[in-house]
């Protein structure tokens, strides 16, 4: 049943062709193809697209509107911002990414000239097709609101629509009794540009002039090889060649370890609708420096264990680390989730019910 | 109607926040007479040979039984045999 051609392989060298093919093959979806097995050819009653991403919303428009469905989005992410101030912030955070990622000046500017005008349009036509959308469901009220004024009414919010599995409750409680205090480790909660890499390993090498030099950063993550190779030259001009480590992608039981042993998680991401990786170092009493975005705002603050600083403050966020490390007694509260993940999944899922059936 | 059939655009993976949720939602969505079908949105296919493979290993190991993918034009293709 599952084949994967090996004969036939996309460009996936070439830069940028994710980029490339979404604005493309979104400009003309009906040259896209879709395969549907045979042997399950049955009535679908509805279409519903699990990410936010251009690709995933297109697909599941196509589908909807060539075998007449109702199309439903659930929307993980905002998929794009209203706010300006946000919106200059976030292209700070890639401006600066482009600048470690691609050293070559001309290079960068074309990248990033092409990679803007792609985000462009892409954003245009994601706005086109949510409009056509039955029904639009957020993980977090964050997302609307990051969305805009005019997309209150079109999403239901769960608010939140994350919280922890109950496979992940377990294996939480599992790893928090084992674990026999913290090492002299801090966790870098994100890899990503828009996700704040540059700036935590910035602020890292700020945090390790006040704080004990045994220390080690970790980054946990699937990064590209060419990515990385440039990230440990920047990390080398930075001196930090042996005090970051990238793990690379590691199991879920081996991430959630090292949350436990971290003294710190440190969380620079700009973009978010309810990190499930706070929620996790919460639990697993690691305290969290993050950036005082609406996601953040709305589900953490005021938390024991949760500081925010302003979006991109860099030294806030090093000076804050700081403070939070050479803290011997750092009460962190685990956040206060009325609903289960068994409570979300059921009113997820009676809210599709009840759309399709009516 | 007792259950539904439902066409899910998804990457269902452990690489992310995100495709980690969908991977949840496709299970628990079972346990609530919601059929997911699973349908793999283009990007699926921009990545290694290798990682497909290992992918779609992951997606038969959970139990997920891929429905259909998305092709773009053969304009993104080359024939390398």
């Amino acid at each position: 049943m599952w084949k994967c051609s090996t004969s036939k392989n996309f460009l996936y060298r070439l830069p940028l062709r994710k980029s490339i093919a979404q604005m493309l093959a979104t400009l003309n979806l009906l040259k896209t193809k879709i395969a549907i097995e045979s042997e399950r050819n049955f009535k679908f009653h509805c279409v519903m697209s699990m990410h936010e991403s251009l690709d995933s919303i297109a697909t599941a428009f196509k589908i909807g509107e060539t075998f007449s469905l109702k199309r439903i989005v659930l929307l993980q992410l905002p998929p794009f911002y209203k706010n300006e101030e946000r919106r200059k912030r976030i292209e700070e955070a890639e401006n600066l990414w482009f600048k470690i990622v691609y050293p070559d000046p001309l290079l960068r500017e074309a990248w990033k000239f092409l990679l803007e005008k792609i985000e462009r349009s892409c954003q245009k036509t994601i706005k086109k097709l949510l409009n056509r959308f039955d029904l639009i469901i957020a993980v977090s009220r964050a997302i609307p609101s990051e969305m805009g004024e005019e997309w209150f009414n079109k999403v239901i919010s769960l608010d939140p629509g994350v919280a922890l599995s109950n496979e992940d409750a377990r294996l939480i409680n599992r790893i928090l009794r084992r674990t026999k205090g913290k090492d002299r480790i801090v966790i870098l909660g994100t890899a990503g540009p828009k996700k704040g890499l540059i700036e935590g390993l910035i602020a890292w090498r700020y945090i390790l002039k006040s704080i004990n030099q045994d220390y080690k950063l970790q980054v946990t993550g699937n990064i590209q090889p060419n990515i990385l190779n440039r990230l440990n030259v920047f990390c080398q001009k930075l001196g930090l060649e042996d005090k970051v480590l990238f793990t690379g992608f590691v199991s879920r039981e081996k991430r959630l370890s090292l949350i436990a042993k971290s003294k710190l998680m440190i969380y620079p991401s700009h973009v978010d609708a309810f990190p499930y990786t706070v929620l996790e170092a919460l639990n697993l009493k690691t305290p969290v420096v993050a950036y005082d975005i609406p996601a953040l705002r709305i589900y953490y603050n005021n938390l024991d264990g949760v500081t925010l600083v302003k979006e991109s403050d860099i030294e806030a966020l090093a000076q804050k680390s700081v403070e939070t490390i050479e803290n011997r007694h750092v009460n962190v509260e685990t956040p206060k989730i009325v609903k289960t993940w068994d409570d979300i999944m059921d009113e997820e899922t009676s809210l599709i019910k009840k759309f399709v059936t009516r | 109607m007792t259950e539904i059939n439902m066409a899910m655009v998804a990457m269902p993976f452990l690489y992310t926040g995100g495709t980690y949720r969908a991977l949840l939602s496709f299970k628990e969505y079972q346990k609530r007479d919601i059929n997911p079908f699973l349908i793999l949105p283009w990007t699926f296919n921009f990545n290694a040979p290798e990682k497909m493979e290992k992918d779609i290993r992951f997606l038969i190991e959970n139990g997920i039984g891929r429905c259909g993918n998305v092709l773009l034009p053969r304009i993104f293709y080359i024939d390398f045999r």
